[in-house]
């Protein structure tokens, strides 16, 4: 269920409406049903992983604190993924089954997961606590590692094998990666790690747990929430207020109009100049990566503001997660203002604690280009990306450790403009990378760069007035919103202004171009 | 607190429901019911009550402008030619109809002593499901002989707009936007003045699944028609038959550069597939094996497009393959 399909708008409204009218209990309930519904039209399989994760994160945050539960608690909620799973195979006759030893796992988690939490009241008090979190670390990381990495490493280590001269034949399991998987189990992790040191408190209704892990507007692709955040929404019941249903509804047709108008169109010329076989030459290589820009950042940030604006109308509000990332100055500021929620998640959970910025430049440098590094696999399994990572990393460390240039970035006047229009175009080999699918690609568009007369038979600048066609009105709206720093925040300008823009939107997402082009970051 | 509707949303519905309301007002549904204009059999054609058919030119079934009576003259040979711009155009962005092969056929024809009326019905960005419906219209007029001109270059397009068609006339709310007339032309002025002129070719070439790009990567896939051009096809000659109309299976020729950058030109599977289809009634004519031999700078104005001189040369060689057929027809 996308975003821009009709079926979420349905799904929206519905819960909209309930929702205002139900009691506070009620409302979780309708928000952990929705959810669950929403994520169930993925895959209804993947709910199994969902609801286990809930189940850890929701006992080990309480363990973390000192506050233990019944052992039949702890093994009925644990029973739950396998009832679902159950009920998906008796109920589910053809299409997508669930495995053997899936089920065979997922009914001996109950028992294995009640005796880990028994045993590991039985350490010391001293330790328990760090106990509980490496479980809660443990399970998400390998629920992440093994669905998203398996192919990946176990695909690399045969290949690797088979060129050292040894050819196991193995046939290698095809897992599939759930839709979301990044996103919910970095939210877990950063649950479990705050209460652990002590900036959060665990949430102690399981019901409520579930509704906050699984919120549907922010749970396949963000933003990642922290807990202190968001969980204090759902202890309260939020009031009405007409403010936010204004500012919801903006951010919905802000969200769609990035989305459809924007990233969906720009996205024809990308494919085109990222398709396997395209001989390239420079201006086209440069046009790909520029309408790729355009593409990935009406597609997230639009996604985004659809989330934002979802939560909104619930009275619910969510995270910034991008601010004018183009605009930026230097590779620091541009992860200040891209996928916000993300980069300070690397930045708490992994930058500081391997030791930030203390100690040795050497060490620095390491701990940020590892951190990038980690940044660009959690993107996917696959090497562009790791690259992608690690040349965002080069560039951090490039900016720390060259004299004067963080200095001259963070100037004014036509510095400013120089240090922005460099970063972009820093930006622009880095989406290279990001979009190629391999890396032999990505070599190639490097040396397309050097070619300025290609054997090529589609003009380049015809689908470059495509692509300025589809930014500009988005440059127009960051233009019209600079001073606020918010693509939505228009309340200075004059109403009429603000109902011919709100008209001339729709028009451009009704009578988009371009076919129903799914989110890129789901598959993250 | 602030209104719950305010004057900025009141504003953004009076200038959607005024652009909707002015619309409707001044122009004709067929004219705007853009998405069923491109899937009606009727639109285009234009029957007087002295037994004349026009050819009116509209937005959507863009036929030159051309007059022939319903019921078919004695002693004349007619044809019907499908195909899209490649019988539009006698060069690109060029379209003068005496200079298009279907033309030609006629002018070649009558020099030979058979009365020939032809009549092009070749519509820019057609494929094949539009064509059948164009087929089943030309049944309809008496025809002496049907061109069908193959191409996988259109099905894209083809898809999409079926889909449009689709939900034009679909009751389902997801499609009820589609029934504004201020969206569909919105849609249509989008897709006309700016895709058309920027981007087409790009969308054509690159959509994953198309079937010109699947032959080009894969040179063994034969059938470069998906099932529902398939079945388009068989039925139109399966009509044809049972109405006792030839058909003359034209398949296009496409100019492409191989890894050294030369020219080459091929026909992307269609001519083996096309062989399955030819019997009883139904002959084929291969542009690939007609212009292979020639230099394929000067034979074709861009990938797929013929130049002025190659559509006189495609005229004659349909004239050739069509005169004895032709001759027996008008009792020549």
């Amino acid at each position: 269920m996308s975003f821009n399909s009709w079926s979420y708008a349905l799904l929206l409204l519905v819960v909209f409406f309930a929702y205002w009218r139900l009691p506070w209990r009620g409302r979780i309930w309708l928000l952990l049903a929705a959810s669950y519904v929403f994520y169930g039209c993925w895959d209804g399989r993947f709910l199994a992983l969902l609801l286990t994760s809930t189940t850890v994160d929701f006992f080990c945050g309480l363990a973390i604190v000192g506050e233990r539960r019944p052992v039949t608690h702890v093994a009925a909620t644990a029973a739950v993924p396998f009832l679902w799973l159950g009920g998906y195979t008796l109920f589910r006759q053809q299409g997508a089954m669930v495995e053997h030893w899936i089920l065979a796992a997922a009914a001996g988690f109950p028992v294995f997961f009640a005796v880990l939490y028994q045993l590991l009241w039985r350490l010391p008090a001293g330790r328990q606590r760090r106990a509980f979190l490496l479980l809660s670390l443990l399970t998400n990381l390998g629920v992440l590692g093994f669905f998203k990495y398996f192919n990946f490493f176990a695909g690399s280590a045969l290949a690797l094998a088979e060129h050292l001269g040894w050819s196991p034949g193995w046939l290698l399991p095809h897992v599939i990666l759930p839709v979301g998987i990044s996103f919910y189990t970095f939210q877990s992790i950063s649950y479990a790690v705050d209460i652990f040191k002590g900036k959060a408190q665990p949430a102690r209704d399981p019901v409520v747990f579930a509704a906050y892990l699984s919120f549907f507007p922010q749970l396949v692709a963000g933003p990642i929430e922290r807990p202190n955040d968001l969980l204090p929404q759902f202890h309260r019941a939020a009031a009405w207020d007409t403010a936010n249903f204004h500012r919801g509804l903006k951010l919905i047709l802000v969200g769609l109009f990035k989305k459809v108008f924007v990233g969906d169109n720009c996205a024809l010329v990308a494919n085109y100049a990222f398709a396997p076989g395209v001989n390239l030459d420079a201006p086209w290589a440069i046009l790909g990566s520029l309408a790729f820009a355009f593409q990935i950042y009406g597609d997230f940030s639009g996604y985004t503001d659809i989330a934002r604006g979802s939560a909104r109308l619930l009275g619910i509000h969510l995270n910034h997660n991008f601010n004018f990332p183009y605009f930026a100055t230097s590779p620091s500021d541009f992860w200040r203002r891209w996928h916000i929620t993300l980069s300070s998640w690397f930045r708490d959970y992994v930058y500081i604690p391997l030791g930030g910025n203390r100690g040795p430049v050497a060490r620095m440098c390491f701990n940020l280009w590892l951190t990038m590094l980690l940044a660009g696999l959690w993107h996917g399994a696959n090497w562009t990306f790791i690259i992608w990572g690690a040349y965002h990393g080069a560039l951090l460390i490039f900016y720390r450790l060259t004299p004067g240039l963080e200095k001259f970035s963070q100037s004014s006047g036509w510095r400013a403009v120089v240090a922005m229009l460099a970063m972009f175009a820093f930006t622009l080999v880095g989406w290279a990378i990001f979009r190629c699918a391999t890396f032999g690609a990505f070599v190639q568009w490097l040396g397309a760069l050097g070619k300025w007369r290609a054997p090529e038979e589609i003009l380049w600048w015809r689908p470059a007035i495509w692509v300025l066609c589809h930014a500009l009105p988005l440059l127009a709206l960051q233009f019209a919103t600079w001073r606020a720093q918010d693509e939505v925040e228009n309340a200075t300008w004059p109403w009429s202004v603000r109902g011919l823009a709100y008209a001339a939107m729709f028009l451009a997402v009704a009578t988009s171009s371009a076919g129903s082009v799914a989110f890129i970051y789901f598959q993250f | 607190m602030p209104r719950l509707i305010q004057p900025s949303f009141w504003l953004c519905l009076l200038v959607l429901a005024g652009a909707e309301i002015f619309l409707r007002c001044t122009l004709s549904p067929l004219a705007v019911a853009a998405f069923q204009y491109g899937h009606h059999p009727d639109s285009g054609f234009q029957e007087t009550a002295d037994g004349r058919v026009h050819l009116t030119p509209g937005p959507l079934r863009d036929f030159y402008e051309q007059t022939f009576f319903r019921e078919r003259p004695p002693g004349v040979f007619r044809i019907f030619t499908l195909g899209n711009s490649v019988e539009y155009w006698d060069a690109v962005g060029s379209h003068i109809l005496s200079n298009t092969y279907p033309a030609r056929v006629a002018e070649e024809l009558n020099r030979r002593g058979i009365r020939t009326e032809s009549i092009n019905l070749g519509v820019t960005g057609y494929g094949t499901v539009r064509n059948e419906i164009l087929f089943r219209k030309a049944l309809g007029y008496a025809p002496s002989l049907i061109i069908f001109k193959l191409d996988v270059t259109n099905e894209y397009l083809e898809k999409t707009t079926a889909a449009r068609a689709r939900a034009y006339k679909s009751l389902w709310p997801q499609d009820w936007l589609w029934k504004s007339y201020l969206i569909q032309t919105g849609f249509k002025l989008k897709e006309t003045r700016l895709l058309e002129h920027t981007l087409f070719s790009v969308i054509r070439w690159t959509t994953p699944g198309h079937p010109a790009e699947k032959s080009a990567a894969r040179p063994a896939v034969k059938l470069p028609f998906d099932e529902t051009s398939r079945r388009a096809l068989d039925e139109c000659l399966q009509l044809a038959r049972e109405h006792g109309v030839p058909v003359l299976l034209v398949t296009q020729a496409y100019k492409q550069r191989d890894g050294a950058g030369h020219f080459q030109i091929s026909d992307y599977g269609l001519n083996d597939f096309v062989a399955t289809r030819c019997g009883r009634g139904v002959a084929m004519l291969s542009l690939r094996q007609l212009l292979e031999k020639l230099p394929l700078e000067e034979t074709f104005t861009d990938q797929v497009h013929l130049a002025r001189p190659t559509h006189k040369l495609v005229a004659r060689a349909i004239a050739d393959a069509v005169e004895g057929q032709a001759r027996a027809g008008t009792g020549k």
